[in-house]
């Protein structure tokens, strides 16, 4: 089982499960799912509430790390790591871009893109060229100074795409991006979510719109925890 | 500097400037507790562990002796004795010095003044700022010269370079400045301007008068090859060996010492300080759990963005990070503000006595303050700290992943921790309260206890004895004491004109006057053989003044006053101590006075014993009481009113004044007033230690306010429900005030441990009262009760006022 993957993929699962055990049972909310994200690939994952579609994704963002089974990232053993390890490898190689954008209130746009980069510890001059530069790509060079409670709701998940991909990550995880947008902001981040990847970087989203799936070249449905 | 310290930085100067309330109450809440922790740590810091500012201070020892049965009056040593303990060569080099008084110079200016023997800074090794101390040739030519202390050169001077040589009249006396000693200097205590040498007359030194003490205070450097102990031996055995010395010992109940200077400077500081210093840290780390409890609340209201940055790539240090410049930027403020408090809280443990303003060792904030303050914020940090690690480690464990179930990641974990910080408080509260009350406890059977007199009618005023003496131009005839003595009986009887004056009378000693005489007396069938007891002249009605009970025989009444009677009343202690208990009316005693060498007296009466110095005194000596038919010299009037009698104060002085002159008229008082002054000393440490149990108390109530309230937010859709389903709003209310009161019992329970501790380090100081005097732990559990009840008041009626509808919402 110890294969190493093709180093062309960027996630390769065997035989992952997750199972919640509860004091009076065990629920198995993943089971042994085997899924590979090949470089520069956008995959969207489909599937009824309950199904396992945020396990998968906590698993695959390294937000859960009490799975069974074999996860490479970038042909990285994910489950031989240490926490410490997981979360360094995270770090450099994983975007998020959440339904709820989840920008921090008391910061600027700026500042919440410059967040991400401190932790990478980023100097401040690289800091300044990189936010610099997201700004002016994603055309938020003027919102910069604002909070987010002074943008719309597709504006703030524009900065929060844009802080997913300020680090240049190799993989965007996206929950339900447009969930909390209306159709016309929903195209647009979704429109470019998909010039990212077009630029190379591998996407895995969650959604249950069939119109935002559509964007990715591949579509997996999952029921009850298991990829048919 | 790590890479998202300033973002961290100006994100937490954002979050705070949102939050004012907040900010000024840590800021409070750290600036006193930390000014309080500082004050006391520097003050005992500097008492007993920083080294007195003298060369070899560990050879530098006082000497006392203690008179335990005049009052525990200290005599200290004689001149006479001074310069023959200087002759045996034992005890190196001895000086000495006079209390501070004050002298007016020719501008009416009130100048604080001591006087010093000439070796005294030549044994200390302290040099003068300018000009020279003084030497032997002052001492024996009475050189009329002056050294002044560094405030007085520069405060009244201006550092004029030009004062040596300077003239300064005080009084008859017009001194020469000869030097300008440095500022460590203080010695008799700080407030010391100016100092002349110390003088002794001719016959003062004389060897015959060497049980002649006059109060003097005498510090030595011993020498090389010995130490306190050593010289503690010695100075016993000369007592011992000289006759004129060791029956002093036995009848004034003299305690000698010898000890370390600092020790014994800093003695009589040291069993308060150290209980204000373990109350003051309990204070601080009350305080530090408070503020643990108030950002484990902030940390678990950032839950959510806690997660985000995990979820971001945020380390498990980020919460730590942020937290930290938070705490370090209010921290600053609130040193600062310490800083300003504690010299502030200095000068208030010095207006309450608790530092000695007369203490020879100046005491200040300075640089060890501030280092203490800087150290004391570091150690509030840490519970801060720790409890943010512990609360944001939890927190992003299990907080991250529901970001990706769409909602808001908030976490209930460290409730329980927040619980224990409480309990914790409430244990420091219980453990302060109890000994507080313990404290309060014995302060009042103090103040009700029986002193053997009625202290609660009476009006003390003390008469004669003034410097020109009194005018008694007006009465002839008589020697000039018994023309006295006329006067100042008529003055006490026209007290009788004051309305509410049931009684008035006299006594050459009044209880609770601070004054003491002892006299030696015999029992005829053991002439040689001395005792030593307190003697008093009164008036025939003293006892009935008094209302001091006669036991057995009768009162005095005009047939003492007789010529050839030899009348006396003694007390019970003098019967105790004499007889067994028998029946004593009738036995004699052998007393010499001037007037009559050998004279015998019958006991006509027994009085209860009159408790002379303090309510929890032990009789050390025997009282007895001699008629007298007219006060003399110096006495005490005593007046007896059915009025309080703090009313008649004003009205007694200006009679007395008005008969006797001002100067013959010294301290008028109320009884009650001169006992409680005896329980002055334990007054300061009882309101300190009020204060600091208060302060906890507030402290375990805000605790229990803010976690109840916080606990209502998050049961809000649960009480919702409740409601909805039929429960009524006095259940909803029972519950919140239930999570309350579950926290008092293991705060009870741990706080007993801590009062037991705390009363066993207060155990001399109790009086009348048992450490587990049942009535103090009670009412202290039923007040925490009441406080958590009161604290727990708003939260659980905003949980009962809770709308069914809206509170679903929160689902």
């Amino acid at each position: 089982m110890n294969e190493t993957p093709p180093d062309t993929d960027v996630v390769r699962l065997r035989g992952v499960s997750r199972t919640y055990v509860s004091r009076s049972r065990q629920n198995e909310v993943l089971q042994a799912v085997d899924l590979t994200l090949e470089a520069g690939e956008f995959i969207s994952i489909m599937g009824p509430s309950g199904s396992g579609k945020s396990t998968l994704l906590n698993i695959l963002g390294m937000l859960d790390d009490e799975f069974s089974g074999e996860y490479y990232l970038l042909g990285q053993a994910v489950h031989q790591l240490k926490s410490r390890q997981r979360q360094q490898l995270a770090r450099e190689n994983i975007g998020f871009v959440f339904q709820h954008y989840h920008l921090l209130d008391d910061m600027t746009v700026s500042e919440n893109i410059e967040l991400i980069l401190t932790y990478r510890n980023w100097s401040a001059r690289q800091r300044k060229q990189a936010i610099g530069d997201i700004l002016e790509r994603f055309g938020l060079t003027d919102k910069q100074s604002d909070y987010p409670n002074q943008l719309s709701g597709g504006q703030q998940q524009l900065v929060a795409v844009a802080r997913a991909v300020a680090a240049r990550p190799r993989l965007i995880l996206a929950d339900e991006p447009t969930g909390a947008l209306h159709s016309d902001q929903g195209k647009m981040i979704m429109q470019l979510l998909s010039e990212l990847n077009a630029q190379g970087t591998s996407i895995i989203q969650v959604t249950h719109n069939p119109d935002n799936a559509d964007y990715a070249d591949r579509i997996i449905e999952i029921f009850d925890g298991q990829i048919r | 500097m790590n890479h998202g310290f300033w973002l961290n930085f100006r994100h937490a100067c954002r979050r705070l400037r949102k939050v004012p309330g907040f900010c000024l109450g840590v800021i409070l809440l750290l600036g006193i507790s930390i000014g309080g922790t500082t004050a006391i740590s520097t003050a005992s810091y500097q008492l007993f562990f920083k080294k007195l500012p003298y060369a070899q201070p560990e050879q530098l020892v006082e000497f006392s002796s203690i008179a335990h049965a005049m009052g525990g009056f200290n005599l200290g040593i004689s001149p006479a004795m001074m310069e023959e303990l200087q002759q045996t060569g034992s005890f190196g080099e001895l000086a000495a010095f006079e209390e501070i008084d004050a002298l007016q110079d020719t501008d009416g200016e009130t100048w604080q003044h001591a006087a010093l023997s000439d070796n005294l800074t030549g044994m200390l090794s302290v040099a003068p700022l300018l000009g020279r101390s003084f030497n032997r040739d002052d001492t024996l030519t009475n050189a009329p010269v002056a050294m002044l202390s560094e405030s007085s050169w520069r405060n009244r001077f201006g550092s004029s370079t030009d004062i040596l040589g300077k003239k300064i009249q005080l009084q008859e006396r017009l001194v020469t400045v000869i030097g300008v000693m440095p500022g460590y200097f203080v010695l008799p205590s700080p407030g010391v301007e100016l100092w002349t040498p110390l003088v002794f007359a001719p016959e003062q030194l004389s060897a015959e008068n060497i049980n002649q003490f006059i109060g003097l205070d005498v510090i030595g450097r011993l020498p090389p090859d010995s130490n306190a102990e050593i010289a503690m031996q010695q100075l016993q055995a000369f007592y011992a060996e000289d006759a004129r010395l060791a029956p002093m010992v036995e009848i004034t109940g003299l305690e000698l010492s010898v000890k370390p200077l600092q020790e014994a400077w800093a003695a009589n500081h040291q069993q308060v300080l150290t209980i204000l210093t373990i109350a003051i840290f309990l204070v601080l780390l009350a305080a530090a759990l408070n503020l643990a409890g108030l950002w484990m609340g902030r940390t678990l209201g950032r839950s959510h963005e806690l997660a985000v940055q995990t979820a971001l790539g945020g380390s498990r240090w980020i919460a730590l990070q942020f937290f930290s410049i938070e705490y370090l930027l209010l921290g600053i403020a609130g040193l600062a503000l310490s800083l300003l408090v504690s010299p502030m809280i200095l000068g208030w443990l010095s207006a309450l006595n608790v530092l000695d303003n007369e203490l020879p060792i100046q005491v200040s904030i300075g640089f060890t303050g501030v280092f203490f303050a800087v150290a004391f914020l570091f150690l509030s940090a840490l519970p801060v700290l720790l409890a943010v690690w512990w609360q944001s480690s939890q927190v992003q464990r299990y907080s991250a992943s529901r970001l990706v179930t769409g909602g808001k990641a908030t976490n209930t974990a460290g409730n329980r921790s927040r619980n224990t910080l409480i309990v914790a408080q409430l244990a420091m509260a219980m453990s302060l309260l109890v000994t507080v009350t313990l404290l309060l406890q014995s302060w009042r059977a103090l103040l009700n206890e029986d002193l053997g007199f009625d202290s609660q009618r009476l009006v003390m005023a003390q008469i004669g004895g003034g410097q020109d003496g009194l005018d008694i131009s007006d009465i002839n005839d008589q020697s000039a004491d018994t023309r006295a003595g006329l006067k100042m009986l008529a003055a006490i009887n026209q007290l009788h004109s004051i309305p509410g004056v049931d009684q008035a009378s006299f006594t050459s000693i009044a209880p609770f006057s601070s004054s003491e005489t002892l006299s030696t007396y015999s029992l005829p069938d053991a002439p040689d053989v001395e005792y030593g007891g307190r003697t008093r002249q009164v008036g025939i009605n003293f006892f009935d003044t008094l209302n001091v009970p006669i036991l057995a025989g009768q009162p005095f009444g005009q047939q003492h006053l007789s010529e050839g009677s030899n009348a006396v009343i003694v007390d019970q202690e003098f019967v105790r101590r004499h007889f067994a208990d028998e029946n004593v009316i009738g036995r004699l005693i052998q007393y010499d006075t001037p007037e009559q060498p050998g004279g015998i007296y019958e006991i006509v009466g027994v009085s209860t014993t009159v408790k002379h110095a303090r309510p929890d005194e032990e009789p050390e000596q025997p009282t007895i009481y001699f008629p007298a038919q007219l006060p003399y010299r110096s006495a005490h009037a005593l007046v007896a009113t059915s009025l309080p009698p703090a009313s008649l104060v004003d009205q007694v002085r200006t009679v007395l004044q008005t008969q006797l002159g001002e100067e013959n008229v010294g301290q008028v008082s109320s009884l009650q007033n001169l006992v409680r002054r005896t329980l002055r000393e334990r007054e300061p440490q009882l309101i300190l230690l009020t204060v600091f149990g208060c302060i906890t108390v507030l402290l375990a109530a805000v605790g229990i306010y803010a976690l109840l309230g916080y606990a209502v937010k998050q049961r809000t859709a649960e009480f919702g429900v409740r409601l909805a389903v039929g429960a009524d709003r006095w259940r909803i209310r029972q519950l919140v005030l239930n999570s309350g009161l579950r926290l008092l019992g293991p705060g009870i329970i741990l706080g007993i441990i801590g009062a037991l501790a705390g009363g066993t380090l207060i155990r001399d100081q109790l009086y009348s009262v048992d450490i587990m005097h049942p009535g103090s732990w009670a009412a202290v559990a039923g007040f925490l009760v009441l406080i958590v009840l009161l604290a727990g008041l708003w939260p659980s009626e905003q949980a009962a006022r809770t709308a069914p509808t809206e509170a679903l919402r929160y689902e």
